[in-house]
């Protein structure tokens, strides 16, 4: 008889502590997150025409002294992004940013960058999403920490600020100091 | 009355040819194309497939699968290329085992320990029986002993 209930409070017990686990799951992660599935992957190869001339941007034209480099996916018709611009002006000035215009009227782009500021090194457009889903993106802005060899470390969905730059990204860059150095 | 209908089969022709953008010479690739954007999820609206979906994300991805089909890619390259770009989370059937398995695994789990409970209780009478038999002659006896070592 006694062990029954030992039984009965084992299985209980597994039981509750899988439905605790499910719960915090589900409370910790907000379902429209997505995971970065192409972490760790190259970028895939592209060319894509340049916002700003008539020539065309390639992997090759992304480059870097720091040992990585930022890509942002932004679109004039995305309300975040004009939140999050500010904190890229800011960031550009060590900080290598690589722009991605996304699905959006080139005319508006450029007045927009004309009347905010050009945070960009280069600023490449992407109509049909072939960079967009090269990369996994499925919303703007999108921000990605890529390392000076092209691979994926990190994405950000939503506006970047200077608080998620220290906690999300930061510590990757060190981390990657790190790795380069040894 | 006529015109009214003449004026609704129009408007029906039109809608129903504003939806057929993807065009096949090929009936095959066509089925595979239907099949698959139903099975793939729209990674911004997350509880659509893409076929239902008119974010233009969907319809970007609409369009590659489309190419693909054309391209003659098969349908595995092509939603290998997907998971690899979003995750298992862009399949509506995820490819893992382990959660197909895991309502029979649970099923037989709890099969096995209802057996074995049930198992353990015929088991505990016959073994109560059989341990209190011995059990209560040696309580006797020793209690006999102790007697008869005291009435010495």
């Amino acid at each position: 008889m006694k062990n029954n209930y030992v039984l009965a409070i084992v299985i209980g017990g597994i039981f509750l502590s899988l439905m605790t686990l499910f719960a915090l799951g589900l409370l910790n992660q907000d379902p429209h997150k997505l995971n970065l599935a192409t972490k760790g992957k190259p970028i895939p190869a592209f060319e894509l025409p340049d916002l700003l001339s008539d020539n065309t941007i390639k992997n090759s034209d992304f480059v870097t002294t720091k040992g990585y480099y930022v890509v942002n996916f932004w679109a004039t018709w995305c309300p975040e992004c004009y939140k999050e611009h500010p904190f890229l002006m800011q960031l550009s000035d060590a900080t290598p940013i690589y722009g991605v215009n996304w699905k959006d009227n080139s005319e508006d782009a450029r007045r927009y960058l004309r009347k905010l500021g050009n945070p960009f090194k280069k600023m490449l457009v992407d109509k049909n999403s072939f960079l967009a889903i090269g990369m996994g993106v499925y919303g703007a802005p999108e921000t990605f920490l890529v390392s000076a060899d092209g691979k994926i470390i990190h994405r950000y969905a939503g506006a970047l600020n200077s608080a998620i730059w220290k906690k999300e990204f930061l510590p990757k860059i060190q981390a990657l100091k790190q790795a380069q150095n040894q | 009355m006529k015109r009214f209908l003449m004026l609704l089969i129009l408007l029906f022709t039109i809608s129903s040819a504003s939806f057929n953008v993807y065009d096949f010479q090929d009936e095959d690739k066509e089925r595979r194309f239907n099949g698959l954007i139903k099975e793939l999820r729209c990674p911004k609206c997350q509880n659509n497939n893409l076929a239902d979906s008119n974010a233009p994300l969907a319809t970007d991805i609409k369009n590659y699968v489309y190419n693909s089909i054309k391209t003659g890619k098969t349908n595995k390259e092509i939603s290998d290329f997907l998971v690899s770009r979003y995750g298992e989370f862009i399949l509506f059937r995820p490819r893992n085992i382990f959660i197909w398995m895991l309502p029979t695994i649970i099923g037989i789990w709890a099969l096995l320990t209802a057996l074995f409970i049930i198992y353990r209780n015929r088991l505990k009478p016959k073994t109560n029986h059989e341990l209190t038999l011995p059990d209560m002659k040696t309580i006797i006896n020793q209690y006999e002993k102790s007697h008869r070592q005291n009435g010495q």
